[in-house]
C-alpha cells in the first residue's frame, strides 16, 4: 500500500481537528453556556458576542493545522529526514509518517485540552446552574440501545478468543515472547471498551443530547459497543501470527490508520449533526430555551 | 424509549424532593407511569437533574413509604402494582389533614359545628361558580 494513503488519512485528521472543528467551535461553545443557563446567556449579550468571536483562538488552530500539514508533506516528499526513533535504518516510511503525525498532534491536543479546562472552569464559576431542570423518568440500560442477543454474541466471541489464547499456552504451542503481553492487552482493551459503552449509557444528558436528540446517545453507545469487536478480531490475527510465526497483515499500520480515521469521523460527526439541526431550525424556528438564548448569526 | 418528563425548579417554594414526589404521583394518576414501569436509579435521576443524591433518595423513600414504588434491590425501582390506589389514599389523607387543621382552627375561634358546616358549603358553592 502506497504511503500516500497514510499521508491522506493523517492529513484528513489534521484538517478535521485543527480547521473544521475550530471553525464550528463558537456555535458549540454558545450552546454549552445556553444549556447551563439560557436566561443568564440572554441577559449577558456581551458574553455571547465575545464567545462568538474567538478569532484569536481559531486562527491559532488554523495556523497549527497549516504548519502540521506542511511538515507532514515535507516528510512524505522526503524533503525532511526522519528524526528521533524513526532514524533507525530500515524504518518503513509509513511508520515515519505515523510518528511525525503523533508528534504534531501533541501541541494541538495540549492547546485544546488547556482551552477546554479553562472554559469549563469559567463556565462553572461564572454561569450559575439554571433553576429549572428536566429529565425523563426512564431508566437507561444498555439493553435499550444494543439488543441482548448481540451483546451475548459479542461477549461469547471475546470469551472464545481469550480461551483460544489460553489454550495455546496450555497446549504449549511455540509462541513469541510477546504472547502474554498481547493477551493482557486484549483483555484490558475489551474491559476498557465495556466500561466506555456503559459510561455512554449512564452518563447524565448534556448539551449534545439536548441539541441532537436521543439519536446522539444511541449512536454513541452503539459505536462504543461495536468497538468491542476490535480486540478479539485483532486478537485472532495476532494469535495466528504467534502460532504460525508469520505476519498475516500489516496490523500495526492498519490499526494506526483505523484509529486516525475513527477520530476524524468522530470530529466530523459533530459538524454533520449540527449542520442537520441548523437546516431544520431554519424552517421551524427556535424550539428550546437554548435556541432562544443563542443569538442568531 | 422516552418516558414522562420530570421538571424541577430549584428556586420554587416547594422543596425539590416534594416536586419529584408530586410529579410521580401525577404520572401514576394519569397512567403514564403504569404498574411495573422501571424508574431511573437514584444515581441516574440525581445526575440527570444535577441534584444531590440525598434529595432524590428522600423522594424515593417517601414514595416507597407511601406504597407507590418498590425497590427490588439490584433489579431497581419500579412503580408498584396498585400504585394508583395508594396515590389516591395519599391525596385523600392530605386533604383530610388540611381540612382538620382548618376545622380545628375555626373551633378554637369559637365557631360551632353548624357554622363551620355552613361556611364549608358556601365556600364550595363559591369555587363551583368560579369554575
Amino acid at each position: 500500500m502506497t504511503e500516500w494513503v497514510d499521508f491522506t488519512v493523517y492529513a484528513g485528521l489534521i484538517v478535521a481537528l485543527w480547521v473544521v472543528l475550530p471553525a464550528w467551535s463558537a456555535r458549540f461553545t454558545l450552546r454549552y453556556v445556553a444549556d447551563r443557563n439560557p436566561e443568564w446567556l440572554a441577559a449577558h449579550p456581551e458574553v455571547a458576542a465575545k464567545l462568538t468571536d474567538g478569532r484569536g483562538f481559531r486562527w491559532a488552530y488554523y495556523g497549527w493545522g497549516t504548519v502540521s500539514l506542511a511538515i507532514l508533506l515535507a516528510f512524505q516528499m522526503d524533503v525532511l529526514a526522519p528524526m528521533f526513533g524513526s532514524r533507525a535504518p530500515g524504518t518503513p516510511k509509513w511508520e515515519v509518517l505515523k510518528d511525525v503525525n503523533s508528534i504534531l498532534l501533541f501541541p494541538g491536543i495540549v492547546l485544546f485540552g488547556a482551552s477546554g479546562i479553562l472554559f469549563t472552569r469559567w463556565l462553572n464559576t461564572a454561569v450559575p446552574l439554571a433553576a429549572r431542570r428536566q429529565a425523563t423518568l426512564t431508566r437507561r440500560s444498555i439493553d435499550d440501545f444494543v439488543p441482548r442477543w448481540i451483546q451475548r454474541l459479542t461477549y461469547a466471541f471475546i470469551a472464545l478468543v481469550v480461551l483460544a489464547w489460553i489454550a495455546t499456552a496450555v497446549l504449549q504451542w511455540p509462541v513469541t515472547s510477546e504472547f502474554w503481553g498481547r493477551l493482557v492487552a486484549l483483555a484490558a482493551l475489551s474491559m476498557a471498551f465495556e466500561f466506555f459503552a456503559r459510561l455512554a449509557v449512564n452518563r447524565p444528558p448534556h448539551v449534545m443530547d439536548r441539541m441532537f436528540g436521543s439519536k446522539f446517545r444511541v449512536s454513541e453507545v452503539r459505536i462504543g459497543f461495536a468497538m468491542h469487536l476490535l480486540p478479539p478480531v485483532v486478537g485472532l490475527v495476532r494469535l495466528y501470527e504467534q502460532v504460525a510465526g508469520t505476519e498475516l497483515v500489516d496490523l500495526n499500520r492498519a490499526m494506526h490508520l483505523g484509529v486516525a480515521m475513527l477520530v476524524t469521523a468522530w470530529a466530523l460527526r459533530f459538524v454533520m449533526y449540527y449542520a442537520a439541526i441548523g437546516s431544520d431550525r431554519g424552517s421551524k424556528g427556535p424550539s428550546t430555551p437554548i435556541d432562544s438564548a443563542v443569538p442568531a448569526r | 424509549m422516552a418516558g414522562p418528563e420530570i421538571v424541577v425548579e430549584a428556586n420554587a417554594p416547594e422543596p425539590v424532593y416534594e416536586q419529584i414526589v408530586r410529579q410521580i404521583h401525577d404520572g401514576v394518576n394519569s397512567g403514564r407511569l403504569k404498574p411495573g414501569t422501571p424508574l431511573p436509579t437514584v444515581r441516574q435521576l440525581a445526575g440527570d437533574l444535577a441534584l444531590n443524591r440525598n434529595t432524590v433518595a428522600r423522594a424515593y423513600k417517601l414514595l416507597e413509604d407511601q406504597g407507590v414504588i418498590l425497590t427490588a434491590g439490584r433489579k431497581g425501582t419500579f412503580v408498584r402494582r396498585g400504585a394508583t390506589g395508594e396515590v389516591a389514599k395519599v391525596k385523600a389523607n392530605r386533604a383530610h389533614s388540611a381540612m382538620r387543621r382548618v376545622v380545628e382552627r375555626l373551633m378554637v375561634e369559637g365557631h360551632s359545628r353548624e357554622e363551620i358546616s355552613d361556611v364549608f358549603a358556601r365556600a364550595l358553592r363559591a369555587t363551583r361558580s368560579k369554575g
